[in-house]
């Protein structure tokens, strides 16, 4: 596990990758901070909720390569013919990533101190909303490498992270546009007569798929309230994703020719 | 050292290896023989951990490989068709890598990649990027990977595809002085190449043992039943009729004659070197040999028949 | 063949099988586990760790739910999808709140969310009669199939200078508890008190003083003008509000003695279009058994501090010291057109008049044609009145103004939160006998204002360069390195 995780974490600071994914996370990082910053008052968790939106494009970029690129290059065949554990292999390619945007969010920690230099406040709500970042950013690692593992192509992959880390973004809106398509549905097929059962049905839906968004659940973190089933929430999904790639990766040993 | 049972590997309905069973002793090297899509990268695969399989058993060293994958992978080192080299890694940091992840100890590990830099001889690019290697170094690299962790066993598939003849000799030579301390596997469907390093052949095809020898008897097999070629200076036909009477001759062809020269092709089922009586028949005769060639004198066509009769 | 296979294949079909079942297993366990989570231990395990504690019930709340009947049962309905989101919108000091209401009262208090849109046969579950207007992303409480209305704006203050200066809205007080707290001690309290409302005067509306009667736990019922016009005995407080018709004298003998049982009367009129030369001569009436006049003219401030217009028809209004307990922060008050109020001369000595509201020194009086004095003058745009010396006095608050009570005028200036609604709301409530309202105080919002001496504009164009342009080019400029460095090994 450790040696993938070496592996990995040296590649993104190899090859210009790594230094582009910072370089990047600076920038939007930077402009939240100062943009707050001109208007002489600054919330770190807004900024952080901000920077939550660009998982879309920061998490694809470094997960792509994970797995489709070992495919690629035939370099796979070493973790299933070397002493260590598939398992070992998914961890240690996931905690590369982690530790990654642990680096890049040295950048927040700068913005942090300077809020305090300034005379600021960062409150627990602002480390709360540290917190809930890595969780998601956790989770959202996870999907990354279920698609890389999932797709033999880089850019594919990419293209996959992108959809779900999107899909699940806009969980809540999707849900209610899902239920009022249903409604209608129900409304046409019951010739206009709305029925109260069914809508309660569609509601329920709909409260189910919202269930699942983990936005929402970790959304009192930047006001300062723990909630620690959110965390083990996005924990248990993070692991859930990760053993799902562990087991396609098992698989290749008995699918593939 | 590797015993392998009745090994059967389907894929839906195809069948890639179909009941091969075939024993590897320690020390020896041995040839793995077949035609492109025979079933032998399936079967190192296999054997190295990297598939799983329908029926039938591995043991490597006495350990089944699927039920101590841990152990019978750190006795194995392995160079697949592909070499599973990293492109954005100088030749010491992958080496290294493997290290890792072959759980070398860090105490060992300076002194055996020293040595195993040395063996493969590729000291002189350890620090440059394996992207900008030739393909030789390359293959080298990937040997090299196979050899971190001190493996008794190794497992080359097809090591000289692709390289040029310069680099094959090269290669072939590395293989020769790794067989004095290791078990290796190396498949190939290029018979030279297993001529000149194997002790034993293993010929399979279409996912089944074709045959399995050493060189001598394959040697036998193909003296039994073959041709020589000669060229010479004087009369033909007193030529074709004395050596039809060479006891083993079947048939004598003329293949070209241009006024005193001729070249007669002469087919032969004798499990005899006829070749020192064809000389002595010359000689009687007077007519001077300018050329003489043992044709099919290859395990080239003892391959092509196995494999076309099975 | 294919029989050979399939008995072959077994290892790979039990791999197959061990693959599928284990992932449905982790996904299974993984969801029943958190929903179990979520279900029963989510309030252990949540924490609040912030300092204002925003969303944490206050101990004072927790005590007036504590204190409610065991058997009362308020429905919560948000007349809206539980937005995912809630950050940065008015919903972020509700939504948590009301959850962590629903864990402390014992059941007592139930939250739901519907959307009216799609759902609006919520209207008439919860009010069958059709007595409430329900709008779409408000709160409804229900109790004793009776509602009271939240709206958002409701639960929280802004900082009227921010606004004023940056036009943003800056929150700085979260009343969502207060607000809560009062709807449901509104719905739970079986003694109602009345208030009345003159009608049938050509009158403006006056739902914001409704919604401020009723967080004070008292009813709002119109009373027409009629040839057979009286007071009802329950009537606890009067009100004439912006009328554009004076009363006749019948209204105005009814309301004289109502006074004179010991009433209690809130008079607002402005100087508008309609009612601008109307002099109002039985409203005065009534109003000089207590000793004020209401003037037929409209005030104009002349001092710069005080103008919110050029033409000093609109200004702020100073709360006299002796009623600076009607507006406990530092906001002002403010009106426009507004009729001066002066004390009358009535001799009658045991009438205590005082000034409640005045203007600047620097104000003259007119109609809209021509100035009516010369000299600059204070004068009052709110008066007081009662009587000293006697048990259950009459008391009077009259205003030459409509902006205090007006809908138009106060939906335009943050409704019930506004300082005019808030001012008002004290008068009432010194008006008041009995008092219903649930003291529980509002919570300050985290402050992220930096210091201002240390942020200047060099400081910010400094940091703005180092953040996003050194930082960033510092990585740029290592990948070229390291990219042609290794390009070339």
């Amino acid at each position: 596990m450790f040696a993938v995780f070496k592996r990995e974490f040296q590649s993104f600071f190899r090859n210009p990758t790594g230094y582009v994914a910072l370089a990047l996370f600076s920038v939007l990082s930077g402009f939240t901070f100062v943009m707050q910053l001109s208007s002489a008052e600054v919330n770190i968790s807004s900024e952080i909720s901000t920077l939550r939106s660009f998982f879309l494009i920061l998490i694809p970029i470094i997960t792509m390569g994970f797995f489709a690129e070992d495919k690629k290059r035939g370099t796979e065949i070493l973790y299933y013919t070397s002493p260590v554990s598939l398992w070992g292999v998914v961890i240690g390619k996931f905690l590369a990533a982690l530790s990654l945007f642990g680096v890049m969010f040295i950048n927040v920690f700068i913005h942090m101190f300077i809020t305090g230099f300034l005379g600021g406040v960062v409150d627990i709500g602002s480390w709360g909303s540290v917190i809930v970042y890595f969780f998601l950013a956790a989770l959202f690692i996870s999907i990354g490498i279920l698609a890389s593992s999932i797709v033999n192509d880089q850019l594919l992959a990419a293209c996959f992270t992108f959809v779900i880390i999107l899909l699940i973004q806009l969980t809540n809106t999707i849900s209610s546009l899902a239920t009022a398509a249903l409604v209608s549905l129900l409304a046409v097929s019951n010739n206009g007569a709305s029925n109260d059962k069914l809508l309660n049905i569609c509601t329920k839906i709909s409260d189910a798929i919202c269930w699942f968004d983990p936005f929402s659940k970790t959304t009192n973190f930047r006001s300062g309230i723990f909630s620690l089933t959110a965390l083990i929430f996005c924990l248990s999904a993070t692991f859930v994703f990760l053993f799902l790639t562990y087991r396609n990766l098992e698989k290749k040993r008995w699918t593939q020719k | 050292m590797i015993e392998i049972n009745n090994l059967v590997k389907h894929y839906g309905d195809t069948k890639a290896v179909n009941g091969i069973s075939f024993n590897v002793n320690k020390g020896e090297v041995l040839g793995f023989l077949g035609p492109n899509g025979a079933g032998k990268s399936t079967t190192m695969n296999i054997i190295a951990g990297y598939l799983s399989f329908t029926s039938g058993s591995v043991k490597v060293n006495g350990h089944d490989v699927l039920e101590e994958p841990e152990l019978t992978k750190k006795s194995i080192g392995y160079l697949p068709e592909l070499p599973p080299l990293y492109l954005d890694m100088t030749v010491i940091e992958y080496l290294t890598f493997i290290c890792d992840l072959k759980k070398v100890p860090k105490a060992d590990r300076k002194e055996q990649l020293a040595r195993i830099l040395a063996m493969v001889k590729i000291s002189n690019v350890s620090d440059r990027l394996i992207a900008n290697l030739s393909k030789g170094y390359k293959q080298r690299v990937g040997i090299a990977q196979a050899l971190v962790g001190d493996p008794e066993i190794l497992i080359l598939d097809e090591p000289t595809v692709g390289l040029d003849p310069n680099q094959i000799i090269e290669i072939r030579k590395l293989i020769k002085s790794l067989a004095k301390n290791h078990t290796i596997i190396i498949s190939s469907h290029i018979l030279t190449e297993v001529q000149s390093v194997c002790d034993r052949v293993v010929i399979i095809n279409k996912g089944k043992v074709a045959a399995v020898s050493n060189l001598k008897d394959l040697s036998a097999n193909v003296f039994k039943n073959y041709k020589i070629l000669i060229t010479f200076k004087g009369n033909l036909k007193a030529v074709s009729d004395g050596l039809m009477n060479i006891p083993g001759v079947t048939n004598v062809e003329v293949k070209n004659s241009d006024g005193d020269i001729s070249e007669l092709e002469i087919s032969v089922d004798s499990e005899n070197d006829i070749r020192s009586q064809v000389f002595y028949e010359m000689v009687r005769l007077n007519c001077p040999i300018l050329e003489l060639k043992s044709l099919g004198s290859s395990l080239e066509d003892v391959f092509i028949s196995i494999t076309k009769n099975s | 063949m294919s029989k050979n296979s399939k008995k072959t294949d077994s290892r790979f079909k039990s791999l197959k099988t061990f693959s599928t079942v284990s992932c449905i297993i982790v996904i299974a366990i993984a969801i029943i586990f958190n929903v179990l989570l979520d279900q029963v231990l989510a309030p252990y395990l949540t924490f609040d760790l912030s300092a204002t504690k925003q969303n944490s019930i206050t101990p004072e709340f927790k005590e007036f739910v504590d204190g409610l009947p065991s058997d009362t049962k308020v429905r919560i309905v948000g007349l809206f999808e539980r937005p995912d989101d809630i950050s940065g919108s008015a919903m972020q000091y509700v939504i948590p709140m009301l959850d962590n209401l629903v864990k402390e009262s014992d059941g007592k208090i139930s939250v739901e969310y519907v959307d009216i849109e799609k759902n609006p046969a919520i209207v008439t579950e919860l009010d069958p009669e059709g007595l409430v207007n329900f709008e779409a992303n408000t709160f409804v409480l229900n109790c004793n199939s009776k509602n009271f209305v939240v709206t958002p704006a409701m639960c929280f203050m802004i900082d009227e200078y921010y606004l004023a200066q940056y036009n943003q809205i800056k929150v700085i007080e979260n009343m969502a508890q207060v607000t809560f707290a009062n709807a449901i001690a509104n719905l739970t309290n079986p003694n109602h008190a009345k208030a009345y409302f003159l009608s049938g005067l050509n009158e403006d509306s006056h739902e914001y003083v409704d919604v401020i009667l009723s967080s004070l736990c008292v009813d709002s019922v119109n009373l027409p003008v009629s040839d057979s016009f009286t007071v009802p005995d329950d009537c606890e407080i009067l009100f004439i509000l912006g009328i554009n018709q004076d009363l006749s004298e019948k209204v105005a003998f009814e309301i004289k003695e109502y006074l004179q049982r010991g009433g209690k009367l809130f008079v607002a009129v402005s100087y508008t279009q309609d009612n601008a030369y109307i002099d109002f001569k039985n409203l005065n009436d009534v109003l000089h058994d207590m000793n004020i006049n209401i003037d037929p003219y409209v005030i104009c401030e002349n001092d710069t501090s005080y103008m919110l217009d050029g033409m000093g028809l609109e200004s702020y209004l100073d709360v006299t010291s002796e009623y600076s307990s009607l507006l406990t922060d530092n906001s002002r008050v403010r009106a426009s057109y507004m009729r001066p109020v002066r004390e009358y001369d009535n001799p009658k000595t045991y009438i205590n008049v005082a000034p409640v509201l005045q203007t600047s020194p620097n104000c003259v009086v007119g109609t809209e044609r021509e100035q009516i004095t010369a000299n600059f003058t204070q004068l009052n745009a709110g008066m007081y009145a009662t009587y000293t010396g006697m048990e259950n006095p009459p008391e009077v608050y009259v205003f030459g103004t409509n902006d205090f009570t007006n809908d138009a005028w106060l939906s335009q200036n943050g409704g019930v939160t506004d300082p005019n609604a808030r001012f008002t709301k004290e008068v009432i409530k010194s008006l008041l006998n009995v008092d219903n309202t649930v003291n529980i105080s509002s919570q300050p919002i985290a402050n992220y204002s930096l210091n201002s001496g240390k942020v200047t504009a060099n400081s910010i164009v400094v940091i703005t360069f180092f953040l996003i342009v050194i930082i960033p080019l510092a990585f740029i400029v290592i990948a070229a390195f390291v990219y042609n460095k290794r390009k070339n090994l």
